[in-house]
Formats: C-alpha cells, structure tokens, sequence
C-alpha cells in the first residue's frame, strides 16, 4: 500500500492497453453522440407531429359532428316551423275550423315526409283531429290528452319534445307537440320518423373506422350505425365523454376540444361533441385511436427509417472521423513503439496539418536527439579508451569547451619508456614487438587507470600522463610518484619474463612538477588534449637520463613527496633544453611509515 | 369480390332489378368490379325454384336477395346459414321469417310493405273518393295472413259503413272464376291486397275493372298507372331499393339476426283522374292534395 494509500497498480497492468481501443473509443463517441442528437431530434418531432395529428383530427371530428348537430337542428326548426304554419293565430276552432285544419294537415303530410301523422288537440286536451299516412284518419274523438305531457308540457312551454320510442319495434319516432297561436290554445302533435337522423349519423365517416352517434339528454342512444344497438335501448351514460357532455349540455352549438377516452366497444378512441340545442341531444363523433393515428404512425415510421438511416450513416461517419483522428495517433504509437525497441533511425510521418503533425515532428526532434545522445554515449566509451575514462566523461557531459580550451596550470608530468626498446623493435619479430607492447601497455594502463592519470600520448613505447588536469587533484606528485612505482614493480616482473624469452629491455621514469599550458591542439577534426611547456621537456629529459629501474624525479615534485618517500640525491645535471644544470633525485622507495597509509 | 345470389318467382322484374343495381352502383358497388351476381327467374314456373334455390346457394353466396311468396318459401328451406334479403314480405312473424321485427334472429331480414292499419287507410281513402260506395269485392290471395289481414279490414269496414265480400285466388286460373263470381256479387267497389300472383297479373284485374266500370284500389302504383283509379302502398322499386342496402350492410359485417325489418316509410298515392273521368267519378280536393301522383 503506497503512503497515500492509493491501491497500488497490479503487477500484471504492465500489458499495453489493447489495440483499437482509441479507434472504438472515438467511433463510438461519435457515434454515441450524434445517434443521440438524431434520437432526440426524432423524438421530439415525434411527439410534436403526435400532437398536431392529434389535434388536427380532433378538429376533423369537432366540425363533423358541429355539421351534424347543425343538419340535425336544422331538420327539427323545419319541422316545428312547418307545424307552426298550421296553427292559425286567430282561431278558436269550429266544425268547419276543422276541415280547414284538416286539409292543412294534409298538405303537412305531403310537405313533410318525415312526418307520419299529425293529431290536434282541442284547448282541453281532447283529441279533435288525427291524420295519419299509415293508419285511418280520426275527426273528432275526443280522446283525452288532458294529463298527457305531450298536452301539458306543450301548453307550459309552448313546445315539446317527447323521448325516442319506437313504432313495430324498429323505427325510432319522435313526438314533438306544439301549443297554437295567438287564441288558439290547443295543441298540434306531429310523429315524426327519424329514419331520416339515422341516415345523416350512418353517413358520417371519419377515415376506415370512424363514426357518429347521437344520444338524448340521459346519454340513450338514439342514432348508431349499428341500428340493433340502439333498438336494443343501449344506455351510454356513463361511457365518460358522454357523462361530462351530458352535464355542459345547455351550452349552445359548440362542443369541446375533443379529448381520447373508452368508445362503446371499449377501444380507446377520440371523440369530439356537438350538442343539438333544442332537443338537448348530442352527436358524438368517433374514431378509434389506432386508425385515427395511422397516418401518424405512417409518418413515424418514415420518421424512424429516416433516423435509422440517419443513425446508420452517423455511424459510418463516426467511424470515418476516428479513423481520420487515430490513424495518425497510430502511426505515432507505432513509430515511438519502434523508437522504444531500439530503432533510432525511424522517423514518424504525419501529414495531417495540425497539432498531430506538430506532435510527430516534436516527436522526430527528440528522437533525434536520443539518437545524438546515443551516439554521445557511443563516443564516450570509445573516448574512455583513449583518454582516462575520467577524462572522456568530463568532456562527454560537460556543457561547454571550456575545459578543453587552453588554460595554464601546475601539473605533474610523468614520462616513461623502455630501454633498448627501438633496437629490439627494429630486430625482433613483429609478432614479439606486438606482444610485448601489448603486455608493457596492459601493466602501464592498469596504473594510469588506477592512479587516474591523464593521459598525454603514447608512441611506440614512450608514454606521457599527467596530473591534476582536467580534473584537479590533490596530491599529483604523490600520485604520480606511487603510479610510477607500481608501475615499475610490474614491468620489473615482465622484464624478467621477456629476459627469459631472450628480449633484454629496461624501463625508466621521469616525473616533474610545474606551470604547463593545457588545452586541445590541434585542426577541427583532429585534435588532441595536451600539456605544453618546460615541465613536460623536464620531465622528458629526466626519463630519458633514467637507467633500467630508475625514477628521477625534479625539486618541485621532492618538496611535494618529501615525507612520502625515500630518496636519493643525484646531483646537478646538465639537460639539453635547460640553461642550467637542474638537481636531479631517485626515488628509492615508499618510506616505511607511509606504507600503511591508503592510497 | 362479394357474390350475391338473386331469386325472382316471377318474370326478370327490370324496373325491380335495375332498380336494386342502380341502388348498389350508389352504394359503391359494381357489377364485375366488386360484385358477382348469379341471377335466377323462376318466371312464375314454381315447380323450378327449388332446382334453382339449391343452384345459387351451391355458389357460395355472400347474400341471397328473394322475392316473392314461393321463392322466399323456398330459399329458407335452401340455407340457413347463408344471409338472406328478402326484399318484400307482408308476414314475417306469421311466415316465420324472424322471431320479431325489432331482432329476426336467424339468417333472414328484408322489408315490409305491411303496417297494421293499413288496409283501413286504405278502404278510408277509397270510401273518401266514391262516398256512395257500400260494397267492396275484396280480392286476396288463399293464404292465412290474406285472411288475416282481411279480418283487420273488416274493422276498418265497419267504421266506413261498407260491407266487405271477400273473393280469394290461388293461381293464374283462377281469376275468371274471380272476376265472374266479383261480378255476380253486385258490388261497387273492388279492393285488391298486395300479393305477388295478385300484382303479376294486375292486367287482368285492371281490364276486368275498366270493363266492368268497377272502381278499384290498388296497393301497387303501377296498378293505377296501367288504368287502375287508385293506389295506396310503398312501391316495390323503393323496397329492392332498401334490399340493396341491407346487401351493403350484410357486406359490411351485419348479422341479418341482428338487423330489423324495415317497415314502409314511402307511401305512394296514386290517383288515375283518366279512369275516374271513365267512371263519372270526381276526385275530391282532399284526396287530390293527400296524392303523391296524379295522372290526368
């Protein structure tokens, strides 16, 4: 558990996210989002053209059923105006009053054929005159209507409207009474065949399955396509539109706005209303829900083949879009991919004009400096076998030339080479001269190495290092002096091993202590780190006058090594290059009480 | 394609016929296009409407429209599955055509021409038009409804003062026998029922009328109008008007148990002032204004 307590990430995570995943992350993004827009969009203009079908419809129905409510209306008022006619203002009826009314009944007759008979009622409410179409005509019976609504409602409220009944059980009439004019108190009766009010309902049609019907003020049904539902006296009041139609009858004309409820059959249904004010009945125009909506639902149909193809092409969109956007995302992956196993020459081509190309460019740049890094590293190591390693790293990771330009400080130079080397290697075999280097420079290197010696050159078997530059240190006499011991203790040991292989050589060391110039020399390509000035000639020459064993070192470099190590005063000598003649010393051995001390 | 199967007893009735397709064509429906109709006209030839019955219900008929008497007879005993029209009957109760009016109840609907009562308006308008008039020859078929309605008009006489003589027919043979034992009875008026046998053979009883200078009332118009004085009744080209929309109703779906007899809603009055002025009669106003027709 880390200390922030973050679950720690599983050890087997170090698998690389699947392939695609960016693709079908992207695709279905895209997709997602524009399926949903197109969803949405549909949605809403589905419920929109929901409602406007809806209430279109409803209107539909309203106007029907307002014109069938108006037909209605109107083939009542003319009824009633036509039974008006027949009633004289003036009359209080006589005999022959009677014929009169008699002939104009007739006429009643032949104007009217939805009137099948006509009866008049004296003032009392006797029956005075019945004519009928189907039946004998009566004068003067005298049949009491006295208590009879038709008589007594007429004379309360000038008119009445009787119930639907029905002659031979199957035609519906209707009785309307009329209270006469002026001093005619009686009542004129007319039965009238409402054959004709079924045949305006049965035709009303609202598209394959709509229809109309017409309940009396109680919710009765009075007219139906279906005829047997209305012989059968089907009572509707309490189907909803027809109860809450019932309780806002009285207002005139107009129905409502129309709404959805149960139709007779129990499907759902919408249904409008018109109310036929005089008679207080209602027409009622239906449809049944599903017919109503199937052009709607043609029209979402259409709706959702569009959005599915609309969808349909979004997706392919989405699909086009992520690859435009992943492809070069890819070749990003891949190339850094192929950059991460090793192949720094790869660079990632993207075309695509905006940032994605900036990225691979950026991307090629590093890569190119990775690959100057590697190659920095390659020189590296290559330097570290010419120059101390030290030495190498320092230029390598240096920021600026400065190190290596010139500058003057104080050194202490060590020079060494083999005695009797040049005629050994004019005279023995290459194979042994080889060998023998090889062997000489082994030794020679592990101490320059250890003692972390600069290195100047080498030729043949003439080699020069020094100390305290590049890098400072802070004892180089004494580094150079144990490096030139150790390094004579070693080649001793191979000298007596080539001895044995007959090949006689010696080797000497000289060491000086002093202010050099110290930088590169050398043309543009081909430049070497070196130590310029007297020091570098003395120690040279001090080599050069050391016999096989021998370790000349100069005062500089004795007053820097005195409590170290034993020496052995030479003398002056004379040294070409020097005016005068320099005091020359040999170190003979560690002293006894250094011994102990590191290195 | 709907397939309609149509039984005359009597001759190609075309005013009848063209009447019902032309009812149908308003309707929607056209003959090759939507509909099949097998025709079959027994032409008063009784003995073949049972062949011919059987014939039309073998083709699977959406509908059977019959009519008159003996073929209806018969196309019941044919199907009782298949819906039938019949386009006119006077006694579907009494025939056992339907349980009621209102609900027929079995396959078996149509219309009526007949409302009780009728047949006193009838003699009442008669005895309007020829007030002398105190015996009235009845001429009716030998059927028990004929009978009966025959009873209900005797009320009807009563009120009216007339005496009604009833004179029955069965067949084609039978009318000299009528006319001779009418002529006999020393009557001044002649009353003739609806019945098929009594319309298809209306020439006779017109010219035996006109002959004998008997006034006569006629529940067919075309009775008047072939010479007749007067007609009183529903006219049998409105009725197979009202058959094809039973046809249409079935079409749509309707149970014909379902579907009540229609009774008469247009009654045609046909007054012949021609043959009145032949017989020295003069039609009061009041009939006049009560006609539908009048021809001069």
């Amino acid at each position: 558990m880390n200390d922030d307590g973050a679950a720690p990430e599983s050890p087997v995570d170090d698998r690389p996210p699947p392939r695609d995943r960016l693709f079908r992350k992207y695709a279905l993004m895209f997709g997602a989002l524009v399926s949903t827009v197109l969803i949405a969009g549909g949605l809403m203009e589905m419920y929109f053209s929901y409602q406007e079908a809806k209430s279109a419809l409803l209107r539909i129905q309203r106007e029907k059923a307002n014109a069938a409510a108006a037909v209605i209306e109107q083939f009542v008022k003319q009824i009633e105006a036509q039974i008006g006619w027949t009633t004289h203002a003036a009359f209080v009826p006589r005999a022959e009053d009677l014929d009169q009314r008699r002939i104009d009944f007739f006429r009643l007759l032949r104007q009217a054929p939805a009137i099948t008979e006509i009866t008049y009622l004296d003032a009392a409410g006797g029956e005075q005159l019945l004519v009928s179409r189907l039946v004998m005509d009566v004068m003067g019976s005298g049949k009491d209507y006295a208590n009879d609504p038709k008589f007594r409602k007429a004379r309360e409220q000038g008119r009445y409207f009787g119930p639907v009944y029905f002659r031979q059980e199957s035609e519906p009439y209707l009785t309307i009474g009329l209270v006469g004019r002026g001093r005619d108190k009686g009542v004129t009766v007319a039965e009238v065949n409402l054959k004709f009010i079924w045949d305006v309902i049965s035709q009303i049609k609202v598209g394959r399955a709509g229809y109309a019907f017409v309940v009396d003020s109680q919710g009765l049904l009075i007219a139906h396509p279906n005829i047997s539902l209305v012989l059968r006296k089907t009572d509707l009041s309490t189907l909803p539109q027809v109860e809450s139609a019932c309780a806002q009858s009285g207002q005139a004309g107009a129905g409502t706005a129309g709404k959805i409820a149960r139709g007779l059959e129990g499907r759902e249904v919408l249904t409008a209303h018109a109310s036929i004010v005089p008679l207080g009945w209602l027409v009622f125009v239906e449809s049944p829900l599903s017919e109503a909506f199937a052009p709607l639902y043609d029209s979402l149909a259409r709706t959702a083949v569009l959005l599915a193809i609309g969808i349909a092409l979004s997706v392919l969109a989405a699909l086009l879009l992520a690859r435009r956007i992943v492809r070069p995302i890819g070749a990003l992956q891949e190339g850094a991919a192929r950059i991460g196993s090793g192949d720094l020459g790869q660079r990632i081509h993207v075309r695509t004009g905006d940032e994605l190309e900036r990225l691979a460019d950026d991307f090629n740049r590093m890569t190119a400096k990775l690959q100057e890094s590697y190659d920095n590293i390659e020189r590296v190591s290559q330097l570290k076998r010419y120059f101390s390693p030290h030495l190498a790293e320092l230029i390598v990771s240096s920021k600026d030339a400065n190190l290596t330009e010139s500058h003057r400080r104080k050194i202490t130079v060590v020079f060494c080479d083999l005695r009797n080397f040049t005629a050994f290697s004019s005279t023995g075999e290459p194979e042994d001269v080889t060998r023998v280097l090889q062997e000489y420079y082994e030794v020679l290197g592990a101490e320059l190495r250890r003692f972390e010696a600069t290195i100047d050159h080498f030729a043949g078997d003439g080699l020069m290092a020094f100390f305290n530059d590049p890098l400072p240190c802070p004892d180089p006499a004494a580094r150079a002096v144990r490096m030139a011991l150790a390094m004579q203790q070693n080649v001793e040991e191979l000298i007596v091993a080539w001895r044995k292989r007959g090949i006689r050589l010696g080797f000497g060391v000289g060491i000086s202590s002093g202010y050099a110039t110290l930088g590169h020399i050398g043309s543009e390509e081909q430049f070497h780190y070196t130590a310029i000035g007297s020091v570098a000639n003395l120690a040279s020459r001090l080599c050069d006058e050391a016999r096989n064993g021998q370790i000349l070192i100069d005062e500089a470099v004795h007053s820097e090594v005195e409590d170290l190590v034993d020496v052995e005063q030479i003398g002056e000598v004379s040294l070409k290059g020097f005016p005068k003649p320099v005091p020359v010393l040999q170190v003979i051995g560690i002293r006894r009480e250094s011994r102990d001390l590191p290195d | 394609m709907y397939r309609i199967g149509y039984l005359r007893s009597g001759d190609p009735g075309t005013a009848t016929t063209k009447a019902f397709l032309q009812e149908l064509r308003k309707l929607g429906y056209e003959e090759g296009s939507n509909i099949t109709i097998d025709y079959r006209f027994a032409e008063s030839r009784e003995k073949l409407l049972p062949g011919m019955a059987a014939e039309l219900v073998s083709k699977n008929p959406d509908v059977i429209v019959v009519c008159c008497g003996p073929a209806i007879d018969v196309v019941r005993k044919a199907t009782n599955t298949i819906p039938i029209v019949v386009a006119i009957a006077g006694d579907w109760v009494g025939q056992g055509l339907a349980k009621s009016l209102r609900r027929p109840g079995g396959n078996i609907t149509g219309l009526s021409p007949v409302y009780p009562g009728l047949y006193g308006k009838m003699l009442q308008l008669f005895k309007e038009t020829v007030p002398d008039m105190s015996r009235v020859a009845v001429l009716l078929l030998e059927r028990r409804r004929h009978y009966q309605l025959l009873k209900e008009t005797e009320e009807a006489a009563k009120t009216l003062d007339l005496t009604l003589v009833p004179v029955a027919v069965d067949g084609a043979e039978d009318f000299p026998i009528a006319f001779r034992r009418i002529e006999s009875e020393r009557v001044d008026g002649l009353f003739v029922l609806r019945g098929g046998l009594l319309h298809r053979n209306k020439k006779l009883t017109t010219n035996f009328a006109n002959k004998t200078g008997l006034p006569t009332m006629y529940g067919h118009r075309q009775e008047a109008e072939a010479g007749g004085l007067m007609a009183y009744g529903t006219d049998v080209v409105t009725l197979f008007r009202g058959a094809a929309h039973y046809v249409d109703k079935i079409f749509k779906g309707a149970n014909p148990a379902e579907l009540p007899v229609e009774g008469p809603t247009e009654i045609d009055f046909v007054v012949n002032l021609k043959t009145a002025r032949a017989l020295g009669i003069t039609v009061p106003k009041s009939i006049l204004i009560r006609a539908t027709k009048v021809i001069e």
